[in-house]
């Protein structure tokens, strides 16, 4: 076999996509049924659902309460910082891991296209994370 | 090769379904198709994100929506496939060992077995602490 | 040919012949049949006393040469250490290792595969050569418990059969060749790692594998093909961040 040239690009991204696997294993499932399914199974009230309920989520005001005078300053942190995980995490190991399912379908020789798109759009959707989660008081 | 062959080699086209013929394969298939659905709610947050940016009445009409029986059935469906990534994750991270115990890598099953133990807890600390329970 | 009485047992077996058909075709052939008859029992009993023509590897019969491995019933087997009576369906479908061009009917051209564990550096590079009168290189038991498992490879190929990645990615270096790499990436003797992560650490290298396990499943001996290229996507991944974070640190 020629010699090759070792690949500097990947690494990273699978790094990204590991790192982001263990989010997404850990945190997704949770979230998932906190944020879109338990106000329906009727397992929480409208009021932290709502548009006021939301704002009090985002703005972290169980944790705020919960980690007390000491650690209360954390608590506006945790729930932006959890989702920007979320999506930058779900979106690097998604992306990553999709990309071979389009290798396996025959988009094998499309390498130098696929890396900058879906790296591309896990970037992008990060840094939206990021700004719209922390637009947020 | 200078050596003159009468050989006729071969080559079998794989079919498309190839995945089929093995459960195995088709687990690893659905467990690779979990992204699709990973990065789908990953964007889904991101609108949520800007419906509740764009004030009380946008974000009342994402509700609407985000609680319609099509995007709970959607949002279900999203909800399995995470399981299926969280729990298969575990599974493959039992074969990289990160430490060694007296020279060898810890056993499969502990390795797994302790991944969801961190999982059910981390799950109920994140349901206490940004949600404040129930 | 067999008594009244004796079981008989169908196998569908792919037969190729280059010299006579352009494409691979099914033969069946019914036998009779004994409960500790193995695979290639049944496919000596063909050669000998039915078809001379038949063509397939063997020869040690005791798992341990790794020549003659075939798909049977869609699963890549060691026809040796593979007991009929172990198989549920009737006929028996035996057919050449999959992802591999067939030279003539259940043998597959190993030419790539050769190629492969070459491309793997299989074996041990020094910085330090020492001259012969001082000896080997010595290693404690612990040392070699280290690799000891990815050193167990019989090169049956199996592996490279059961992986999809190889069967869409011809270039792919797959299992068998990776696990020998990091066999010798674990040698405390070897001084050539950052040579050998470099050649399989490539595009068409480790990083093409998807993690499907199947390798690790078919391995009759054990060695974990699947496990193997992770550990080395975890070496070459940290080696580069350590190379990219602490540039003037050794590499």
């Amino acid at each position: 076999m020629a010699a090759a040239e070792v690949d500097r690009v990947t690494p990273m991204f699978w790094g990204l996509f590991s790192a982001g696997g263990f989010v997404v294993a850990f945190l997704l499932p949770v979230f998932i049924f906190m944020n879109s399914l338990a106000y329906g199974l009727h397992v929480v009230p409208w009021e932290k659902v709502e548009y006021g309920g939301a704002l009090r989520w985002i703005r972290g005001d169980p944790a705020t309460a919960l980690l007390g005078n000491t650690l209360g300053w954390l608590g506006g942190w945790l729930p932006k910082l959890f989702l920007v995980l979320i999506i930058g995490g779900g979106l690097f190991h998604g992306l990553h891991r999709f990309k071979y399912v389009l290798y396996d379908v025959g988009l094998h020789r499309a390498k130098k296209v696929l890396d900058p798109i879906l790296y591309g759009i896990a970037a992008a959707g990060t840094v939206a994370a990021v700004v719209l989660a922390f637009s947020f008081p | 090769m200078a050596v003159e062959t009468v050989r006729k080699p071969y080559v079998r086209q794989r079919s498309a379904w190839w995945w089929t013929k093995n459960p195995r394969y088709v687990l690893f298939q659905f467990r690779e198709l979990s992204s699709v659905f990973v990065v789908l709610y990953a964007f889904l947050v991101l609108w949520q994100l800007w419906a509740l940016r764009g004030g009380s009445d946008a974000y009342y009409a994402f509700l609407v929506m985000w609680y319609s029986r099509p995007m709970m059935a959607l949002n279900a469906v999203i909800l399995a496939f995470a399981i299926l990534h969280s729990v298969t994750w575990f599974a493959l991270t039992a074969k990289v060992p990160l430490f060694r115990i007296k020279g060898r890598p810890p056993p499969a099953a502990l390795v797994i077995g302790a991944n969801l133990a961190i999982w059910v807890a981390l799950s109920l600390l994140i349901v206490k602490l940004l949600y404040g329970g129930f | 040919m067999a008594d009244r009485g004796t079981k008989m047992i169908k196998l569908r077996i792919s037969r190729y012949r280059p010299e006579r058909s352009g494409e691979p075709f099914d033969q069946e052939f019914t036998i009779p049949y004994r409960d500790d008859m193995v695979v290639l029992d049944a496919l000596n009993y063909i050669k000998d006393h039915i078809d001379p023509t038949l063509t397939y590897r063997w020869s040690c019969r005791m798992g341990i040469c790794g020549s003659c491995g075939a798909n049977v019933d869609g699963t890549p087997k060691l026809t040796c250490a593979l007991y009929l009576r172990d198989l549920k369906k009737r006929p028996v479908l035996i057919e050449p290792l999959a992802n591999f061009a067939v030279l003539k009917d259940l043998v597959v051209d190993i030419e790539p595969f050769m190629e492969k564990l070459e491309a793997a550096k299989p074996y041990i590079i020094r910085k330090d050569e020492r001259p012969i009168e001082r000896g080997e290189y010595r290693q404690t038991p612990e040392e070699l418990e280290l690799y000891r498992q990815q050193s167990l490879c019989i090169n049956c190929m199996l592996c490279y059969s059961a992986c999809p990645v190889y069967g869409h990615d011809e270039k792919f270096l797959g299992p068998a060749a990776s696990a020998l790499a990091l066999r010798y990436e674990l040698d405390s003797r070897d001084q050539g790692s950052e040579e050998r992560l470099a050649a399989v650490a490539t595009e068409h290298g480790i990083w093409q594998c998807t993690f499907v396990g199947e390798c690790s499943v078919v391995c009759p001996k054990h060695v974990d093909p699947a496990g193997a290229i992770q550990q080395l996507k975890a070496l070459a991944a940290t080696r580069l961040m350590k190379a990219m974070l602490l540039p003037l640190a050794p590499r």
